[in-house]
């Protein structure tokens, strides 16, 4: 099924808007959470890593040091989200950190205090572009 | 949140310390009238005896002097007899009546003037032949007094007597007959009128009954301090208990470490605080879960939908999307499904229809199922049964309990694994039933909290599963009052095992309500 939906998306013409590739870190747990998003991205002119869970996830930001954007499921098994956010942040003080998760804003906004922004993935792919790219054009609020 | 009808009273009178206050009144009042009576009571027969005592001193003097008479002057006359007093009178210048008080003043104890004592004399016949004291009494002796004293000697008692002024008179007569060769001369009265007796009486009982009053007014002051005091705490209890709302569980009573019985009142309370704010907190955890656990399949829904609403597609794609749209439905239908299936176990409270199961047939006929689950990886299913077996349960619920085992195994277990199923029915109590997968096991960690709701462990594959299935294991098993327990030897397999008794024990509900 995922194959089709991808099929889809690659036969359609998206054209990169942005003269570089920007570098994106995706960490979800739901595989197909994944694709969909790694194909919207890609479709979108990023470049996309993904990572299934948090050890494969450091193992990737440990090795790049040119990503420029981590969107950071904050809900994944053996991890609380804050420890992660940190852990991200201690790593690369340069990353904007999107954090992405099926709790609600608030909820996320509590959890995670200095996130550069946060996406409730029900609502939307559209939503979750349009975050990614006003992130891209802020200065990194972390650093 | 709606507020329970609580009675508003207060400081008052809850009905607890009425019904304290008013038995021990009642015990206090009828305590006091007893020891009154008794009081009064030996009084007035004290007072009596006197009095008795006092007529019959009198009573003897006047009957002696008329011996006197009878012996000195052999005169047998009633003339004769009134000239004798009369000649008394004469020689020593007194009257009949002082002669009486003479021969008795050292008897009296009591001041003359307030016993006003009075004296006669009768003949055989009874009539008044003379007479001395402080009022008339009516002239002649009542013939029925007359009658008793001629036959007994002498008769004391007390009667009511118009005297001679109209005015009736309570008094006390002590009459007796004056004996002189063994036969009835004369008759002598003596006649004490009682109103100062009675008087001293009605004294007594006021002041008694004013005494009652006081102490039962001080004492009564003092218990109902006393229930005060004692019911405070529970007032305590009380107001506080009335603040708990869903909202603030968190409060618990004051306790003291007295161990009296308001206090293991409160701790009682503390108890179920406790549990409730436990339940209420799962109550929360469970919605706060699903709602995640629904948004996910949701979000993914929603994804492709607007991945593929991009641009036009061909009908053959569209189809695709929208089979993979139905089956994401699927998904969230067996989600609702579950839930519904766990809340009715969880408000079940073990009351479900039961019947003899033979657990072998049921598994057997199982077998079908897991073999068509399992093949899609090629894991191998065995089913080896140590005996017959047959326990109280829920059919239904019973294939969906080892259904969720096999199906939890199949997830964990690698292609071309192995899942055993074993029965074991050679304890007389109970039945065991495994189920063995040689998955890569469970780690410790992650053991006690395989049966949360919503709980995933670090393998499991999103989309494939969503954490109700053991919940409802366990909460199938919970129904059945079985037990179940995981043993996992990582790396080599794990074992689920579930115990079920052969028969149901009645449940107490100290354990309903555990």
């Amino acid at each position: 099924m995922l194959k089709i939906v991808e099929s889809m998306c690659r036969s359609g013409i998206f054209k990169p808007d942005e003269a570089i590739m920007h570098k994106i870190l995706l960490v979800d747990d739901d595989p197909r959470i994944r694709s969909i998003y790694k194909m919207l991205l890609e479709l979108e002119g990023f470049e996309v890593v993904d990572a299934e869970d948090w050890d494969i996830a450091s193992e990737i930001l440990l090795k790049k040091k040119d990503l420029d954007l981590v969107l950071l499921d904050i809900k994944m098994p053996g991890y609380s989200g804050d420890v992660v956010f940190d852990a991200v942040r201690l790593y690369n003080p340069k990353l904007r950190v999107v954090v992405s998760s099926i709790y609600p804003l608030e909820e996320q906004k509590r959890l995670i205090l200095k996130a550069d922004d946060y996406f409730d993935k029900s609502s939307g792919v559209k939503t979750l572009l349009q975050k990614v790219k006003r992130v891209m054009h802020q200065p990194v609020s972390g650093a | 949140m709606t507020d329970l009808p609580i009675p508003k009273k207060r400081g008052g009178f809850g009905s607890v310390r009425l019904k304290v206050f008013v038995l021990y009144a009642a015990i206090l009042l009828a305590t006091f009238a007893v020891f009154s009576a008794s009081v009064y009571a030996y009084f007035r027969h004290e007072i009596y005896q006197k009095v008795d005592a006092l007529l019959d001193a009198r009573a003897d003097g006047l009957n002696a002097s008329v011996k006197v008479y009878l012996t000195t002057r052999k005169a047998d006359a009633p003339s004769g007899l009134v000239a004798f007093f009369s000649g008394y009178k004469n020689k020593e210048g007194r009257d009949f009546s002082a002669v009486a008080d003479s021969l008795t003043a050292t008897e009296l104890s009591t001041p003359k003037q307030n016993l006003r004592m009075a004296s006669y004399v009768f003949d055989l016949n009874g009539k008044l032949l003379a007479e001395s004291g402080a009022f008339q009494a009516p002239a002649d002796l009542p013939p029925a007094v007359l009658a008793d004293v001629l036959k007994d000697g002498r008769q004391v008692r007390s009667f009511r007597l118009v005297n001679r002024d109209g005015r009736q008179v309570h008094v006390r007569a002590n009459t007796q007959a004056v004996m002189s060769e063994n036969r009835a001369r004369y008759i002598v009265q003596v006649l004490l009128p009682l109103k100062p007796v009675e008087e001293e009486l009605v004294r007594l009982r006021r002041v008694l009954i004013l005494m009652v009053v006081i102490t039962l007014l001080v004492t009564s002051w003092a218990g109902l301090y006393l229930v005060r005091v004692t019911l405070r705490p529970v007032d305590r209890i009380v107001r506080k208990i009335r603040d708990i709302r869903s909202d603030n569980l968190k409060e618990r009573l004051y306790l003291k470490d007295n161990g009296d019985e308001i206090n293991r009142l409160a701790r009682t309370f503390n108890d179920m605080l406790e549990r409730l704010e436990k339940s209420f907190e799962a109550q929360k955890q469970t919605v706060q879960d699903l709602s995640h656990e629904l948004k996910t399949p949701l979000t993914i829904l929603r994804g492709q939908l607007e991945v593929a609403l991009r641009r036009p597609r061909s009908p053959e794609e569209y189809a695709t999307l929208l089979q993979a749209s139905v089956a994401e439905i699927e998904n969230i239908r067996r989600i609702i499904d579950d839930l519904l299936m766990l809340a009715r176990l969880d408000s079940s409270g073990g009351v479900l229809e039961m019947k003899k199961v033979d657990v072998k047939s049921l598994l057997e006929s199982l077998m079908e199922d897991a073999k068509i689950l399992a093949e899609s990886k090629n894991i191998s299913v065995a089913f080896e049964a140590k005996g017959d077996a047959t326990v109280p349960a829920n059919q239904i619920h019973l294939k969906r309990l080892f259904m969720n085992l096999i199906d939890n195994a199949v997830k964990y277990t690698p292609e071309e694994g192995k899942i055993r199923v074993v029965l074991e029915a050679d304890d007389p109590q109970q039945v065991r039933i495994s189920v063995i997968d040689n998955g890569g096991g469970i780690g410790a960690a992650h053991l006690s909290q395989i049966f949360d709701r919503f709980y995933r462990g670090e393998k499991a594959h999103r989309g494939d599963s969503y954490g109700l299935g053991l919940s409802i294991v366990k909460s199938i098993v919970d129904t059945h009052q079985g037990k179940i327990e995981v043993r996992s030897n990582p790396g080599i397999e794990t074992v689920f095992l579930v115990t079920l008794p052969r028969k149901r024990s009645v449940q107490l509900f100290s354990q309903i309500f555990a």
